[in-house]
């Protein structure tokens, strides 16, 4: 692992006698895309929020490139430009006016600069328009523009892909991309969407009720999916018939049987040994459809042993 | 040094989110119209009893006197201030002096009148500048500057005072000149009488001294009103739920008092303070208060709401 830019260290918030935090300790290598992963309601806001001191910790440390949060909050979010949830602007102003206010509050960012960030999100033809008139894309991008004024190091998106259309969440995608790889940004996300994390990150957390359930990159997550067996489904003439030649063939998987259909549950290279089987016996085969277990399945299991369970 | 710019620079910020909206200017506006109103209704009334005013201010005071008589409490401070008309109209009958002889001063010095008008627009700013963070929902987008809650806040509170301060220069200004267009201008040297309350005799002074006596004093109100507003700012999420309890305490509160002037407790509450004018042109709302007095509370108030805005701004939890 490269070296750290946040750090949490006993992240901790509740309220009233409710846990929404518990305890999060792990860092957030730089230079990369991490996701934070968990379903709604499993703290991965109000995370995200505390790390940017949007929300006050009961107990513990968030350190951004090792300044203490709580201690030098000025100091620490100079590092830090954020997306939080939909990126709500003054929409009585200018797209430049928006972004002339937040450079204003942040010390060294040059008109150039504003304009620099306008050329890049592409926004330079409707700059000068209210952001009323601005499409969601518009806006999404312009948000973007403001994360960026003070060149962050870590860039946070909080749910950064709700109420956007599939081009949209594509548009982020590669700008995400394209900033990590040209910037040398890290960049830090949260969504309950696998699908979306899948492509986007590097490394996930997922957490769980508050909890670290664990940290792995993606392609841990991919290396462990490939060697899994799927569920392959066989369409054919004689479902009952073609049960009984497979079933002592494969005696480790269960034969299904379905209408019109048998399922196995077998690895990728036996599925033609399983097509040569059934037309040397007699068995016409119409179609063969493999339902593979994706990772959002995956994530159901990890999520559902409650509390920090095994994972797979 | 740095300091200074920093604080400059918030405050740039508020004030392009106040001009940017287009109501900031309809509240400027109506204060002129305002103005030019009542120009011209003192206008109409002047020219009718310019002549004839000795008459008019004889029968004033046999009304004023009929009018104490038929109240409940005769020694409360709706009978103080009727008592203390009919000593001036009975001074400027036996000096000769009109009170109707109008010019620009003698304007602004009536204009003083509907400062809480400007009250009023500036706690429409005030009320709104932190609560419409949250309803926009651009707080979240504010918070995470490298800028630390105090100072946002800080920068807020001045830009409302501000443009209280631009509001008030804004009233002072077209009253003088309105009321030059209508009645001529100059009349610094115009008498001015008051009755003044610690010993109940009629003074008379210019109009140019008593305004900028009554200037001065009503920034004062004016100073707290915002403050006020300012703080409720701070605690509701919702504008417009901000905008009307301001409006309302503005409103009601001075008139509560009138009523609670009875009870002993009631001189320590905010109104009963906020116009410090009471200690110099009188009525007082309480005999036993000074001016010294008067400040002190305001001074306490004024450190507590401070507080209160400043501590539940920077404990707030910006949630989802």
């Amino acid at each position: 692992m490269t070296q750290a830019v946040v750090q949490l260290r006993n992240l901790t918030k509740r309220i009233g006698n409710k846990t929404i935090v518990d305890n999060l300790s792990f860092d957030i290598p730089a230079g990369e895309v991490f996701g934070f992963l968990g379903p709604n309601g499993a703290g991965k806001t109000t995370t995200i929020r505390m790390i940017m001191g949007l929300i006050s910790m009961s107990q513990g440390q968030v350190l951004v490139k090792g300044i203490d949060v709580t201690k030098d909050f000025e100091k620490a979010m100079r590092h830090i430009g954020a997306i939080v949830e939909n990126p709500e602007m003054y929409k009585f102003l200018s797209g430049y006016e928006n972004l002339w206010h937040f450079a204003k509050m942040t010390p060294g960012v040059s008109d150039e600069r504003i304009m620099e960030v306008v050329r890049l999100v592409g926004l330079e033809n409707r700059i000068r328009d209210k952001v009323k008139t601005y499409s969601l894309g518009m806006r999404q991008r312009l948000g973007l523009a403001q994360a960026l004024l003070h060149r962050p190091s870590v860039l946070i998106l909080d749910e950064p892909t709700n109420g956007l259309d599939p081009a949209g969440i594509r548009e982020l995608r590669d700008h995400l991309r394209m900033l990590t790889e040209k910037e040398g940004l890290s960049v830090i996300v949260s969504s309950h969407l696998l699908s979306e994390m899948e492509l986007m990150c590097d490394r996930v957390a997922i957490i769980q009720a508050g909890k670290l359930v664990d940290v792995k990159t993606m392609k841990e997550m991919k290396a462990a999916d490939a060697s899994a067996q799927d569920s392959v489904f066989f369409e054919v003439e004689k479902p009952a018939e073609a049960k009984r030649v497979l079933a002592p063939l494969w005696p480790d998987s269960a034969v299904v049987e379905h209408e019109g259909a048998v399922e196995l549950t077998i690895a990728g290279d036996q599925v033609p040994v399983v097509i040569s089987q059934l037309v040397s016996a007699g068995i016409n085969v119409f179609g063969v459809r493999k339902q593979s277990k994706s990772l959002e399945d995956k994530f159901l299991e990890m999520t559902s042993h409650g509390g920090g369970g095994q994972i797979v | 040094m740095a300091e200074v710019a920093k604080l400059y620079n918030l405050m740039r910020v508020e004030w392009l989110k106040i001009r940017k909206r287009p109501r900031t200017w309809v509240l400027a506006a109506l204060l002129v119209v305002v103005v030019f109103a009542m120009a011209s209704i003192t206008n109409f009334l002047g020219s009718e009893t310019k002549d004839n005013w000795k008459e008019g201010l004889i029968q004033e005071n046999q009304e004023i006197q009929s009018q104490i008589t038929a109240l409940e409490d005769v020694a409360g401070p709706a009978a103080k201030q009727l008592e203390a008309k009919m000593k001036i109209n009975e001074y400027h009958i036996s000096s000769g002096i009109s009170p109707f002889e109008m010019d620009a001063w003698s304007f602004v010095s009536l204009s003083t009148n509907i400062t809480l008008l400007v009250g009023i627009f500036a706690c429409v700013i005030a009320g709104d500048i932190v609560a419409s963070e949250f309803t926009w929902g651009t707080v979240k987008m504010l918070l995470i500057r490298p800028v630390s809650r105090s100072r946002i806040l800080f920068a807020k509170y001045m830009v409302s005072l501000l443009f209280g301060l631009f509001l008030f220069v804004l009233l002072f200004a077209s009253a003088y000149l309105i009321g030059g267009l209508f009645f001529g201008f100059g009349g610094m040297e115009t008498p001015h009488m008051f009755v003044d309350p610690s010993n109940n005799t009629v003074v008379e002074t210019t109009k140019g001294e008593s305004i900028t006596i009554n200037f001065g004093l009503k920034f004062v109100t004016l100073f707290m009103a915002i403050t006020i507003a300012f703080m409720i700012s701070t605690i509701f999420r919702s504008s417009s739920l901000s905008i009307a309890i301001s409006i309302l305490l503005l409103l009601v509160g001075p008139n509560l008092m009138t009523f609670l002037a009875q009870y002993e407790w009631a001189k320590y509450l905010l109104f009963a303070n906020t116009e410090l004018i009471q200690h110099i042109e009188g009525p007082r709302l309480y005999e036993d208060t000074t001016m010294g007095f008067s400040i002190a509370v305001l001074a306490v108030y004024f450190v507590l709401m401070n507080a209160i805005s400043w501590i539940g701004f920077k404990k707030r939890d910006v949630g989802a």
